[in-house]
Order: C-alpha cells, then sequence, then structure tokens
C-alpha cells in the first residue's frame, strides 16, 4: 500500500477530529435522550408494566449503594446495598414511600379509620405513651411533644419497615449521618427466602446501624460493629482507626458470597405477594395466657388464604385495609370487596357479580335466625373476631406495642403496654365493634387544661433515687454478693456461699440476672419484722449482720466479727465503689482500719486492716444494722439502699404495677423544679396520668385522682382472629350477649396501668355502646309520659271509685 | 245498687245475655293471646335489658329464648287474628254493625265522665246511669284498637326484620323494637291494673266475674252497672 501524501493525512486526521467531534455529540445526544428517558420512565411509572404473568420475575440484579455505586461484594469494606439504588432502578421509590408503610409523616390523613398507635414504654418510669404521627384519637404526635424523629425510630423501628420517619429531610442533623437513613426495607416484606430476620434488624436498629440493617437482617451478608459507639463527626467514608478494632469498631460488611453470582449479581428470593410471616413479624397478636398450640390460626388463613388475599394494593403500595366504609374513605369503590361484608355479602345486587359476595368461594351466610338488628348495628367482627367475650376480657400482647418476635439471648418482649380485649364500642359508622384499649400512663405538666407529657429523659433525671428503686436494691445486693465472695475466700473446706436476700414474712426477694427483683415464697423460720437482710444458705436463712455483743471479750474471736471483717474487707475492693464500707447498728459504725502492714508480699489487698468498733458515734440510732459507705472521708453516710427504695422496690418487684402512690407523691414534689427548666411556663403544675385518673399531690400533700380527658383510653378496632358460626358470637345461645352478667353489656372495665392505686374508676362495657339514638328519644319520651299519665288517671279513678264502692260510699234512703 | 231495693217492683227480665258466643270466643281469643305475649315478651324485653333479669344470669332457668320467641310470635299471630276477624265481623254482621254503634264515643260519654268526677269528689251522690258500654268500657275497647295496630304493626317488622329492612326502611328496626316494647309496657299496666280491677277486682265484683264465660248479667247487676241498657230492654219487651 502506498503511502499517504501529507495532504491526505490532514483531510483524513480532519475528517477522523470531525467524525470524533460528530460520534461524541452523538453519544451525547443519545445519553441525553436515554437519561431523560430513564428519569422519565422512574418518575411516571412505578415499576415495569405487568406483562400478564403470574409468576414473580427472579429478582438477579446488581446491587447498588448509597451513592448509586455498584457493589462489588467481595472486596474488603463493601457498603451496605442502598434499597432506594438498587431496587429504585425498576421501581420508584419516591411513589412506593408514600404507601400506607410508609407514609404516616408524609400523609398523616391518608389512612382512614383510627389503627393502632406506637406506645412507648418505659416501665421503670411508669410510662407508656400512645403516639402517632396520624393524629389518632387520645394519642400524641411525637413532633409536637419534643420527642424527636431520631428517638421515635430508635425506639420503634424494629417493628417499622423502614422509610417514614427513618428517612428525615435533614439528614445531617444530630446522629444521622452516624447511622444513615433508615430506607424503606422492601424485603422485609417481599423476602421469600426463610433468611429474612427481625430480630437481626432489631440489633442492628439498637447499634444505630441504620445503614447497614437491611444488609443484615435479609441475611444477604453479615454486619458487625456498631455505630452508636461512633462520635457524631463520624461517616462512613472516614478511615478504620487501626488503634480501636475492639470497642468503637465502624460497621462493616460482609456479604456473603454464594448468594452472588460471578458477575457479583445478587440473588434476591422475592416474593411479588408477602407471605404471611412476613406480615406477621409485625401484626402477630397473643391472648396473655395462651400457649402456642392453644392458638388458633385465623379462619381464613386454615382454609389457604393469605393476608394478601384480602389486604391488596397496587405498585404504589397503598395497602387495602379492609374495615367496611374503606371504599369511601379513599373514595375508590373498587376495594368495597374487600371488607367482610363486601366478600362475603356483597351489596346485594346480584345483577353484578361483585354484588353477590361469594368471592374467592367466601361462604354467603344468610343470617336467618339472627335478628337484622345485629346486622344493621354489629359490626361483622363483633361476632366473628378475637377473643370470645362470652366469659371476660382478655389481656392481650400486640407485636408491635409488646416487642413480639424479637428472639435473641434477651427476651425484648415486654409485659406493659396492658392491652385489653374485646372492648364493645360504637364506631363512626354507628356500628358496635370489638376494640383493643389500653389507658396512657405518663407524667405531665398541666396548664390550665392543657395536659403536656414530660419528656422520658426528663423524667429519667428527676426520677433518679424515685423511681429507679429497683434498681438501687439490685445494686445493694450485687455489693453485698461481693463481700460474700470475700467472704467465701477466707473459709476452709467445703463451704456454700450464701445468697444475700431481702425476707419478709411471706416472700424471699432475689436479684435476678437483669437486675431486677424476683420474689418467691417464705418457707425459712427467720424471724422478719417488716423486711430484712438475709444470707440464704439454701438450707436456712440468717440475718445480714450477726448479733455480736461487743462489750464482751469474746466478740473480737467470734464468727460474727469475722464475717464482719471479711465483709467489709470485700466490699472495700470494689471497683467504683461509692466510698469507704461500714456498718452501722444501733449507734454505733464498725469500719476497717489501716495498720500499716499493707506491704506483707503475698498478702490479699485487705491484709494490713483490723475492724473498729466506734459504739455511740450515731447520734440516733438506726433501725436496723446495716452496712453503708462513707462518702467523702465519713463526711456523709450512704445506705446501700434507703428504706424507701426497698420498701419501694418490694412493693412493685413481680408487679405489672410497677409505680407506687408514695413514688408519685415524691415525684410530683421534685418535678416542678424540673418543669421550670424545661418550659418558661411558670405556672404549669406537675401531674401524673395513669390508670384513667389524673393525679396530683393536694395542699396537705395526699395524692388524688380525678377524671380528665387526657386520661381516657385509647382504643382501636380488631379484626382477624376469625370464627367460624360454630363459633361465633350468639351463634348457638343469645345469652352469650342477652343475659345479666353477660360481658357485652356488663364487662366492668377496670383502668390498668403501672400505679399501684387504691382508687380507680369503674366502667360498663355498655357505657362505650353509646347508647344515646338521640332519633329515637321523642319517641321514648311520647311513650314515657303517655304511661305516666295514662296510668297516673287511670290509677286515680280506682282509687276514687274503690273508695267510694267501701269507705266513703253514699247512705242508703 | 242496694239490696234495700225491690227488685221485683222493676219490670224486665232477671237475666240478661248481654254478650254472644261469638263475641265471648272473640274476647278469650283476644285474652288468651294477650296473656301469652305478655308472659312471654316479658322475658324477651329483660334479654334487651339484661339488668332487669331478675331470676338469674340465664334465660334457660326459665326456657330457651327460640321457643320463647316462637311462642311470643304464634300469640302475636292469634291477636292480628281475631283483630282482623273483629273486623270483619264488624263490617259484615248485623250484631257487629250493632255492637260498633253502641262502642262509638257519643256526648254521654263527656257527660258521664263529669258526671262521675262530680261523684268522686262528692259533688254527687249517684253514679251516672250507664247505657250498654260505660264511657271507661268504651275507653277499654278503643285503646285495643290502638294497642293492636302498634303491637301488630311493629311486631310484624320485628318478625319478618329482614323484609322490613329491604322495603321499610324508613322504619328501621330499633325503632319499631322501641315502640313495641313502650306499647307493650302500657297495655299491660293497663290491662293488669285497669281492666281487671274494672271486671274483676272491684269491691263490687271481687274476687271476679265470670261475665267473659258465659256472657250473663243478672237483673241486678244490670241495674246497677248498665240501668239505661235494661231499661231498654225492659221496655222492648
Amino acid at each position: 500500500m502506498a503511502p499517504l501524501s501529507r495532504s491526505n493525512k490532514r483531510i483524513l486526521t480532519r475528517r477522523s477530529s470531525r467524525l470524533k467531534q460528530l460520534s461524541l455529540v452523538i453519544i451525547a445526544a443519545l445519553c441525553l435522550t436515554m437519561g431523560q428517558g430513564v428519569a422519565g420512565a422512574s418518575e411516571t411509572e412505578i415499576g415495569h408494566p405487568w406483562d400478564g404473568s403470574q409468576v414473580t420475575p427472579i429478582h438477579h440484579i446488581p446491587i447498588t449503594d448509597a451513592d448509586g455505586n455498584r457493589i462489588v461484594p467481595h472486596i474488603e469494606y463493601p457498603n451496605p446495598f442502598s434499597y432506594q439504588q438498587t431496587c429504585g432502578v425498576c421501581h420508584s421509590y419516591e411513589k412506593i414511600s408514600h404507601g400506607t408503610h410508609f407514609n404516616s409523616v408524609a400523609d398523616p390523613e391518608d389512612f382512614g379509620r383510627p389503627g393502632q398507635p406506637w406506645v412507648y414504654v418505659d416501665e421503670h418510669l411508669g410510662i407508656q405513651l400512645p403516639l402517632s404521627y396520624r393524629n389518632l384519637p387520645n394519642t400524641f404526635n411525637p413532633d409536637k411533644i419534643g420527642l424527636s424523629r431520631w428517638d421515635f425510630v430508635l425506639n420503634f423501628a424494629s417493628h417499622l419497615p423502614g422509610g417514614d420517619m427513618g428517612e428525615p429531610e435533614n439528614a445531617y442533623a444530630g446522629r444521622w449521618p452516624v447511622a444513615g437513613p433508615l430506607e424503606a426495607n422492601c424485603l422485609a416484606c417481599h423476602n421469600g427466602g426463610d433468611r429474612q430476620d427481625l430480630s437481626e434488624w432489631a440489633k442492628q436498629i439498637k447499634r444505630e446501624n441504620f445503614r447497614w440493617a437491611a444488609t443484615a437482617a435479609s441475611g444477604i451478608g453479615e454486619v458487625r460493629g456498631m455505630a452508636s459507639r461512633l462520635p457524631d463527626w463520624w461517616n462512613f467514608l472516614t478511615p478504620f482507626n487501626p488503634d480501636d478494632s475492639i470497642y468503637a469498631v465502624p460497621p462493616q460488611v460482609k456479604y456473603d458470597m454464594t448468594n452472588f453470582s460471578s458477575k457479583s449479581f445478587a440473588f434476591f428470593d422475592i416474593e411479588g405477594s408477602p407471605t404471611d410471616d412476613r406480615c406477621l413479624q409485625c401484626h402477630s397478636t397473643l391472648i396473655v395466657g395462651k400457649e402456642r398450640e392453644e392458638v388458633d390460626p385465623d379462619i381464613h388463613t386454615v382454609s389457604g388464604m393469605n393476608c394478601v388475599n384480602c389486604h391488596r394494593n397496587g405498585l404504589d403500595h397503598k395497602i387495602t385495609r379492609g374495615y367496611e366504609t374503606e371504599h369511601v374513605d379513599r373514595d375508590d369503590p373498587s376495594i368495597a370487596e374487600f371488607s367482610c361484608k363486601g366478600c362475603h355479602l356483597g351489596s346485594g345486587d346480584v345483577t353484578d357479580m361483585s354484588g353477590r359476595g361469594g368471592r374467592l368461594g367466601a361462604p354467603v351466610p344468610k343470617h336467618e335466625t339472627v335478628p337484622i338488628i345485629h346486622l344493621d348495628s354489629l359490626t361483622c367482627t363483633a361476632c366473628h373476631s378475637g377473643h370470645a367475650a362470652n366469659k371476660d376480657l382478655a389481656t392481650v400482647r400486640t407485636a408491635i406495642a409488646n416487642r413480639l418476635g424479637i428472639a435473641g439471648r434477651a427476651i425484648w418482649a415486654l409485659e406493659t403496654p396492658q392491652i385489653i380485649e374485646p372492648v364493645f364500642i360504637r364506631g363512626d359508622d354507628g356500628k358496635i365493634g370489638p376494640h383493643r384499649m389500653m389507658w396512657p400512663a405518663y407524667w405531665a405538666s398541666v396548664t390550665s387544661d392543657t395536659v403536656t407529657p414530660v419528656l422520658p429523659e426528663t423524667v429519667t433525671t428527676v426520677g433518679e433515687g424515685i423511681l429507679d428503686v429497683e434498681k438501687q436494691v439490685g445494686q445493694a445486693i450485687e455489693w453485698l454478693k461481693k463481700g460474700e465472695n470475700a467472704q467465701a475466700s477466707e473459709q476452709l473446706g467445703d463451704y456454700e456461699m450464701p445468697e444475700p436476700v431481702i425476707v419478709t414474712a411471706d416472700k424471699i426477694y432475689r436479684v435476678d440476672v437483669d437486675g431486677r427483683l424476683d420474689a418467691e415464697d417464705n418457707t425459712s423460720t427467720m424471724p422478719v419484722e417488716g423486711w430484712a437482710w438475709g444470707r440464704d444458705f439454701g438450707t436456712h436463712i440468717e440475718p445480714l449482720v450477726p448479733s455480736i455483743d461487743m462489750d464482751s471479750m469474746e466478740a473480737m474471736s467470734s464468727p460474727g466479727y469475722n464475717y464482719i471483717v471479711n465483709m467489709l474487707n470485700g466490699l472495700r475492693n470494689i471497683d467504683g465503689a461509692p466510698g469507704e464500707p461500714a456498718l452501722t447498728s444501733g449507734t454505733s459504725i464498725f469500719l476497717n482500719v489501716f495498720t500499716g502492714e499493707e506491704d506483707y508480699p503475698t498478702s490479699p489487698a485487705y491484709w494490713g486492716y483490723q475492724c473498729v468498733y466506734f459504739g455511740d458515734a450515731l447520734e440516733e440510732a438506726v433501725e436496723k444494722p446495716s452496712f453503708i459507705w462513707l462518702v467523702d472521708g465519713g463526711a456523709s453516710l450512704v445506705e446501700f439502699a434507703s428504706d424507701y427504695a426497698v420498701e419501694n422496690a418490694l412493693a412493685t418487684a413481680d408487679s405489672p404495677q410497677p409505680v407506687t402512690e408514695a413514688q408519685v407523691v415524691k415525684m410530683l414534689e421534685t418535678l416542678p423544679s424540673a418543669l421550670a427548666d424545661e418550659s418558661a411556663e411558670t405556672t404549669a403544675t406537675p401531674a401524673y396520668v395513669a390508670n384513667g385518673l389524673l393525679w396530683t399531690v393536694d395542699a396537705e400533700g395526699k395524692l388524688a385522682g380525678k377524671p380528665h380527658t387526657a386520661a381516657e383510653p385509647v382504643s382501636w378496632p380488631l379484626a382477624h382472629n376469625v370464627r367460624g358460626v360454630g363459633q361465633s358470637m350468639g351463634a348457638l345461645r343469645c345469652e352469650d350477649c342477652h343475659a345479666k352478667d353477660a360481658p357485652f353489656y356488663y364487662a366492668e372495665l377496670t383502668p390498668n396501668g403501672p400505679l399501684q392505686a387504691a382508687m380507680a374508676p369503674t366502667l360498663t362495657m355498655k357505657d362505650f355502646h353509646k347508647d344515646d339514638y338521640k332519633p329515637y328519644q321523642t319517641i321514648s319520651n311520647f311513650f314515657k309520659w303517655l304511661i305516666i299519665i295514662t296510668m297516673s288517671l287511670l290509677i286515680l279513678h280506682i282509687i276514687a271509685d274503690a273508695l267510694r264502692r267501701t269507705v266513703c260510699k253514699p247512705r242508703e234512703n | 245498687m242496694s239490696s234495700s231495693i225491690d227488685l221485683s217492683a222493676i219490670p224486665g227480665p232477671e237475666k240478661v245475655q248481654r254478650f254472644s258466643l261469638n263475641l265471648r270466643l272473640q274476647h278469650i281469643i283476644l285474652a288468651i293471646s294477650t296473656m301469652t305475649l305478655i308472659l312471654t315478651g316479658i322475658p324477651m324485653f329483660c334479654f334487651r335489658h339484661p339488668e332487669l333479669m331478675w331470676w338469674g344470669a340465664e334465660s334457660n332457668t326459665l326456657m330457651d329464648l327460640a321457643a320463647i320467641r316462637g311462642i311470643h310470635r304464634w300469640a302475636g299471630a292469634g291477636l292480628t287474628g281475631i283483630g282482623i276477624y273483629h273486623m270483619l265481623w264488624l263490617a259484615y254482621t248485623r250484631a257487629g254493625r250493632r255492637e260498633f254503634l253502641y262502642w262509638l264515643p257519643t256526648w254521654k260519654d263527656v257527660v258521664d265522665v263529669t258526671h262521675m268526677s262530680m261523684y268522686f269528689l262528692f259533688l254527687r251522690k249517684d253514679r251516672p246511669r250507664f247505657d250498654r258500654y260505660a264511657y271507661f268500657e268504651k275507653f277499654d275497647y278503643w285503646a285495643v284498637y290502638w294497642g293492636c295496630v302498634i303491637m301488630c304493626g311493629t311486631g310484624l317488622v320485628l318478625w319478618f326484620d329482614k323484609w322490613a329492612a329491604a322495603n321499610l326502611s324508613w322504619f328501621p328496626y330499633d325503632l319499631a323494637a322501641l315502640i313495641h316494647a313502650d306499647e307493650a309496657i302500657l297495655a299491660t299496666l293497663a290491662i293488669v291494673i285497669w281492666h281487671f280491677y274494672n271486671v274483676h277486682y272491684n269491691p263490687h265484683k271481687f274476687p271476679g266475674s265470670l261475665l267473659w264465660l258465659h256472657g250473663e248479667m243478672t237483673k241486678e247487676e244490670m241495674l246497677d252497672e248498665h240501668p239505661v241498657e235494661y231499661e231498654r230492654i225492659a221496655k222492648e219487651q
């Protein structure tokens, strides 16, 4: 081939350069067009249009981190994957995030009939505060009482599917940059595999690993490290600290490579229609006292249906809740069929197939023997749902209120709030239906008629020494255990170390692994007046402090003396001990004094100390001999646990009501100073809302409760746990409800709550029926007066007639 | 009427067949139906207001509610049936038409009420002289009309509730039940207190009258209670 001339080369070069420019323009135009197309698709379409296949497509897809970078799973420190970036490629994250599970903050009114509130529970503080961003009746909006989105997520996200308040507008404030946003967790519902782990999700939330929680919970990777231990300035681009690989370890992901192809595509076992297990992890309920094998599944489940057969949604994730008037609330007639009535009875229009009822093979009941008033006045659930109320009301736990389903070494489930069912309440639709109900409990500031909850952290601060009595007593027992350890090390041969306990006439209280007091029956013969510290040897219990006559010559060689010496030495060596241990008895103090022989090479730390007895050292005699701390060189004496702490701890141990009236009085006396700090409202008075009453301290320092709207219960309709005709209320006997002691009318509802109150209002179920029947009142009054007037006249006539015929009859001529 | 009056001096029959067999049978059926309705209605009322169940928690102590309701409905059917028969009897028989005229309220009834009131207040010494029906007997008769219309009407709505819900939606079950119960209370009190006093318990008739059975009244009774009618009968003879 002949070489090109210079001019030809120049031409070619120029052409090539033009081609390059042209191609760049074309590529740029194409990119722009494609980009717009993609952007346009993601804005206008929620997902791929359904092609009609009944099969969920295999999801073998690349995964992407929050910045949109594709994740290579086998590198050393891969990022967690982001649902917004991974799933959002095909499914509009923006639209889905306005779905029912994710829109309580964005669209608080878009929910319809009230549902279950979130309940902030702190058993030790006596708080069970119903919260809702959806403005449900008798609940508090967290934003309005000062509970931050961060606090909300940290407390409740174990049973939240992410999104919503987990994605704050300002993601750069507070701890959010460290923890990351808590994106809508698609796999929480759509994971069809068996590795979706609610407990792992909850664990990651508690570790503030929001950005990593979904990766860990889905099982696609492991996450170690805790964002909660990282400083506020940390972000996930911060390099690892080589000097701290134990404590402040940032969250790290290790992907399970068996989930990935050689091209780093991840396999997701997606269920387009979530399985029941996915729903039930947050929507389980349990009747307290029932064992697993006693619980019947819902009749629909037994017949082969799934939750999503009724609770349907489109790709916008607005889920049909299934109550009777939902189609009106949502202005969508197409969902009318998915209520009980819609599916089983239809609209009655037999010319329209959907109006006939019986969809999916649902039986169409005739209710022939049931007077129609029942169908007009009661919801279907009144007879067919929940705990059958032909006996008593049940206490029920729900997954999101009582943290059910979080498995692990610690049991996370809570005893409180105590929710009861079924409470038959007339709803806005005029029908009486079964509800779940709980009474709020919280510390509050009251200004005129406004009752505002005091934030939990304020209560924690104020309640130190008042509400944390169980903790104080548990701490005291732990200290005594350490003293006993020292005692044990001094014993020769087989020695069974006794356990420090508190003894009353009928109970023995010991501290459990959680630091809480457990009560058991006292079978010992140790005489007790009120309560006393004791040493439980297993076979018998002895008083904690032996009786010693220090004036006798044998005192120094008695076993009791040695015990005290060893205990004091053991207590002195406790890490972080608040002071020097001592023993008070009567007006005397025993303490160990340094004798200057601590340099003995192999001696334990307490050698060189000797117990010294100071008689009449105290101005006032103590009631019970007890160990104390000498703080500030003996300037002050601090009890291990005060009488107040012990008495209140014993009163609340093993009780579902962890607050006593004495504690409330003390709190209400202490709270005003905290309220003055918290707000400028100097007129605010402290109060405690619990057990259906608003509690305040009167001028004489006595606690008094009064009814108040702020103390009214919160309730929400229940459904599910459906029972068929044979098990429905009233199916075989009207007396299920129409009897003198039938709970439907006459169950007595005593408001429950954390307070051990002597006073409690009693409500009757009938009060909630709201039987005012205003339209009928006129007719009722008409008949009432008709009866009164007519019978009065007739009876007057009778009396007059009888008198005239007998006593006052006219004389005969 | 005082026994000292020589009855033989007054012309007229010793006994008067006051009510025909037909009318007596109508009354007996009406009475049995009504008694049954009252007896079965009380427990049914209490089922709606369980706090009134003085006999205990469970209705089974007496009878199953379904059985009670069944009996109540058939008694209601008896009442409705005899009501309809009575209307036909009034319309299509001479005796019925003649009787109906006697039951119609007249000006004399107003005069008699005033007269009786003055008698009760010791402003007059003598009782009014009644014709075939005294004003309080007419009240009883017309009260049954009022009662039957209300009780049968509302009772049918309660019995055929589904039909009523579909075709009489303006008259809901709740309202029918309310009116049915209230009117039942009025009717029961009126019958047990008022009617029973007038026909059985008043000192003049205690311990009771068998007029409902044989339909006869003696000359003395007639002169005491219906002198105007007796005089007319005597005159016609």
